[in-house]
């Protein structure tokens, strides 16, 4: 196991993709920053009061479709929070993006050139070069993620110098560390996608039209059938969905909300390695 | 007789066709062991499941004198080039040894380019492979295959692709694997004839079916130039002829015997059998090339 850890770090770090992801990353925090930076302007000129702030996400139907970067309607006067803008980008969809995409392409492309049929017959068990695989790409997540966060911070404070202020930093950490087993939880199902597809575009397409969150009418839609059911219920399919709670797991987010997201992108990471180890098992290779 | 790897029934079904149909196959330590077959004969998908890359629907191999699970530690000691070779076209030669030789933990020194050396490919170690000939990236195939000096290498058509020096290239690598590693190896090409120059022992398949099993010395017999005596008495033909001193001879049935050495006393044959009353029927040098054999054993001339 360790062996391929050793052989898909080695790729990881001399595969050209893996640091156009990290510039990617670096670039799209940049454009967020931008984009709000923009927006605060945009609101401060038609004159927005703090009142018409946009309420926390708590249900599906709340959610927005397509990737959105907002601001507050308190920052046109008053301090932007470190760790508000973070997490308000974090959850706008576009780390989600990358992460999908660099994950399509690290898993796929082993299976693409025909290199997985040098090693997987070498190894009894032939889930271990997916728990492999699972590994790094949680490794250059996190990277990805970090880079993201410091180059927000980093862009912030160059835009809006004292007015950006830190913030709680453990409540950060908590969140962060919520969104990052969400985003990890989606890793997982794109590998498992692409595993079971043989084929990177059966990962990316799947994982790109939920980030887009064109799943919130399929949602509604098993939402509506279960109120028909059970009427007195009040069910809700996103909270148990990744993509419904990378939105509901921001800034201000109860601890029931987090944990309940924190178990969500657990048992996703578990369930899809699990079955992408078994997927790879069972079928033949080549 | 110790075998490194025997094969009892082994099958592979997909929905009702069985490419691969009840195969017992005995592969020696040291044989460069080839397995001759048409496309579609069933040669890539048993060499799959001999390198673990495809299970078997029914029947079970032993490796190393161990089958089914206990099997599973010396899956580590088969080096494999399956159909084409699989590679990173944006790594260089040397970067895609380093991934197969880090997952395998090999810790010897300079393996990386002892491997490259072997196939010929030292002077092209730090260019991409997408950049590469398509014999190029086969000899790569196969550096990759050696990776951790396996005991046993399978090699799927390994001159696919290959220009005819490059061809006399990888017969000579292999030959010499085989002689100064002592590594075992099976080939499989439906290129009987570049078989017939390296390989000890051979297996010819035909719609999946193992047809025959034999040495180099019992194919070159079957291939070979001989003399074919019809006789209505066999086995005074037979004594007659350890008279003359012909003792590589073999009766094939009652009336038949081949005769594989002293082609050309035909005459002085006839002469002393016509004198001790033997009736010959028919006495022709004859001369199979590996070829007809395969195709006279696998009745596949109308499918060529």
């Amino acid at each position: 196991m360790f062996n391929l850890l050793k052989m898909d770090f080695h790729r990881l770090i001399r595969a050209v993709s893996t640091w156009i992801f990290l510039a990617l990353t670096i670039g799209f925090a940049v454009f967020c920053v931008a984009m709000t930076d923009i927006d605060i302007s945009a609101l401060a000129a038609e004159g927005a009061s703090p009142a018409e702030a946009q309420t926390e996400i708590t249900r599906n139907e709340d959610r927005s479709i397509g990737f959105v970067v907002e601001a507050n309607p308190e920052w046109v006067a008053g301090n932007l929070d470190v760790v508000e803008v973070a997490t308000m980008e974090l959850q706008s969809g576009l780390p989600l993006l990358l992460c999908i995409l660099f994950t399509a392409v690290f898993v796929n492309a082993e299976q693409k050139n025909g290199y997985v049929k040098n090693i997987a017959g070498q190894f009894p068990n032939r889930g271990l070069p997916v728990l492999s695989k699972w590994l790094t790409v949680a490794f250059w997540m996190l990277v990805l993620f970090v880079a993201f966060v410091a180059t927000t911070v980093l862009s912030g404070f160059l835009l809006w110098g004292d007015r950006f202020n830190m913030g709680s930093v453990s409540e950060f950490l908590r969140v962060l560390g919520v969104q990052y087993l969400l985003h990890l939880g989606f890793a997982s199902l794109i590998l498992f996608l692409c595993i079971l597809t043989k084929s990177a575009a059966g990962g990316m397409v799947p994982g790109m039209l939920i980030s887009f969150g064109l799943c919130v009418p399929v949602y509604s839609a098993v939402n509506k059938a279960v109120t028909a059911l059970f009427p007195s219920s009040d069910f809700d399919c996103s909270r148990y969905m990744l993509d419904g709670n990378i939105s509901m797991a921001g800034i201000g987010a109860s601890s029931d909300v987090l944990l309940r997201a924190s178990l969500v992108g657990c048992a996703f990471a578990v369930v899809c390695t699990a079955l992408s180890a078994l997927v790879m098992q069972k079928r033949d290779i080549g | 007789m110790e075998y490194l790897l025997t094969t009892e029934s082994l099958t592979k079904q997909y929905g009702r066709h069985k490419a691969v149909n009840h195969v017992n196959l005995y592969v020696r330590q040291g044989d460069i062991y080839g397995l001759i077959g048409r496309n579609g004969a069933g040669k890539t998908t048993l060499l799959k499941m001999l390198s673990g890359l495809s299970a078997p629907t029914s029947g079970s191999f032993t490796l190393f004198g161990a089958s089914g699970r206990k099997a599973a530690p010396y899956m580590s000691r088969i080096g494999t080039l399956i159909e084409a070779p699989g590679v990173y076209p944006n790594l260089s030669a040397y970067e895609n040894l380093k991934l197969k030789v880090l997952a395998l933990g090999v810790r010897k020194k300079g393996e990386i380019e002892d491997l490259l050396q072997i196939v010929g490919l030292e002077d092209a170690g730090g260019k991409k492979v997408k950049h590469f000939s398509v014999g190029m990236k086969q000899r790569l195939g196969i550096a990759l295959a050696l990776v951790g000096s396996p005991d046993l290498v399978i090699l799927d058509e390994p001159i696919n692709g290959l220009d005819p020096q490059g061809i006399a290239e990888v017969r000579e690598t292999l030959s010499k694997l085989n002689r100064e590693r002592g590594i075992t190896l099976i080939v499989s090409s439906h290129i009987l004839e570049e078989l017939s120059k390296i390989a000890t022992r051979y297996g010819i398949l035909h719609d999946g079916v193992l047809l025959q099993e034999l040495d180099r010395e019992e194919l070159l017999a079957k291939c070979g130039e001989r003399m074919e005596l019809k006789t209505d008495n066999a086995r005074e033909a037979c004594v007659l002829l350890e008279n003359m001193g012909i003792t590589n001879f073999k009766v094939v049935d009652k009336d038949t015997i081949h005769i594989f050495e002293r082609l050309q006393d035909g005459g002085e044959i006839a002469a002393c059998l016509a004198n001790h009353h033997v009736k010959i029927l028919g006495l022709t040098v004859q001369n199979e090339a590996l070829e007809d054999y395969y195709l006279n054993l696998t009745g596949g001339a109308k499918h060529v």
